[in-house]
């Protein structure tokens, strides 16, 4: 353990820049998924408003008026 | 598989409509379940994404959907198309039959074009001619074999509605068939080649909450995922390929745990991090 944190310094010392360019690179990344967390959680918010912007509206209604009935065309009836 | 089954059993929860060939007019029928479950399904308890989004685009009084479209989103962001390989039952059906032994081929010639078929089915069968053609849901009425396997269950008990089965119930029950005799050598077809829902749900793949991660500090380039993988995808490369219904083949088949699925953050950069320092 010890060696190998001694080993990592000195790739540090040896090559700061490579090294920065990789934690650069790895900031990237986390911050891509961050932003793909952000993303996920912002629809799931969007849909939210949805649905309830529908239940205001009656909408589950609708779907229940529908879902209630034998759909003809859905069994092959037409 | 488990859960597969557990989901099936909870969206099609009537049993007593199995035996007497009548739908289920419960209130939980309000609710749309995120996979393919058609609601004249005689076990259906709720209602059926693709089949209300359709009434609603056919409706001689147009009103926006917002209701169906705020469930399907919910369903996208969170899961992405973890749906169809975890919730939707006619996907579980597919994974039954390709248990079947038989010749198997998932990679041929046509398998990378025919994929954009469901982003046409999905755009024309389930958008545009409902819009267009009153009170016809084009996708349903043509194309879904979930409905028509409903068919066949009411048909089944209720003898009364055979006479009215001709020529739309068979040709459904062709499509049906031909989906069923390939999901013998291909893995999910229908999931592959015309599931409306699949494309919707696989523009969610890269970003839903549930999602893959790779560990590229434990990936060592074996490809066993790629090989493993039933989609043809290799998730080393992309692991939220759109293609991706979320089996686990590939975190199964990983020797060293580098594929994660799950809602978590950077497993990658973190782990790769660490290596670093």
């Amino acid at each position: 353990m010890q060696l190998s944190i001694w080993c990592c310094s000195s790739m540090y010392k040896l090559y700061p820049r490579a090294v920065q360019a990789k934690t650069r690179e790895l900031s990237m990344k986390r911050l891509t998924e961050k932003k793909k967390n952000i993303v996920a959680v912002v629809l799931i918010l969007a849909a939210a408003a949805l649905i309830v912007t529908g239940v205001v509206l009656g909408q589950e209604r609708s779907v229940l008026t529908k879902a209630i009935r034998i759909c003809m065309e859905c069994v092959g009836i037409g | 598989m488990g859960i597969q089954a557990v989901a099936v059993l909870i969206q099609n929860a009537n049993f007593k409509g199995f035996f007497t060939g009548k739908i289920y007019t419960g209130a939980t029928k309000k609710v749309c379940v995120p996979g393919l479950n058609c609601y004249s399904c005689p076990g259906a308890v709720s209602a059926c994404p693709v089949g209300s989004l359709q009434s609603f685009l056919s409706a001689r009084t147009f009103r926006f959907p917002y209701y169906v479209l705020g469930i399907l989103l919910f369903a996208g962001a969170l899961l992405g198309r973890a749906v169809c390989g975890l919730l939707c039952p006619f996907g579980f059906l597919q994974d039954l039959i390709y248990l079947i032994p038989f010749f198997k081929k998932n990679k041929f010639f046509l398998d990378k074009y025919l994929r954009y078929l469901k982003y046409a089915v999905l755009l024309v069968l389930v958008i545009i001619l409902p819009l267009c053609i009153p009170l016809t849901p084009t996708f349903c009425k043509y194309v879904c074999p979930s409905g028509t396997i409903s068919g066949i269950l009411m048909a089944i008990v209720n003898k009364s509605i055979r006479p009215q089965m001709a020529a739309l119930f068979h040709w459904k029950l062709i499509v049906l068939l031909i989906i069923l005799v390939s999901g013998l050598i291909v893995w999910r077809p229908f999931c592959r080649y015309l599931c409306p829902l699949g494309a919707f749900y696989g523009f969610f793949n890269r970003f839903a909450l549930y999602r893959m991660h790779l560990d590229t500090g434990k990936c060592v380039d074996c490809h066993a995922c790629a090989k493993a993988c039933k989609m043809n995808i290799d998730p080393s490369k992309i692991p939220n390929s759109m293609e991706c219904v979320r089996c686990g083949d590939c975190l199964r088949s990983c020797p060293t745990g580098a594929l994660v699925m799950g809602i978590r953050g950077n497993t990658a950069a973190v782990s790769a991090e660490r290596k670093e320092s």
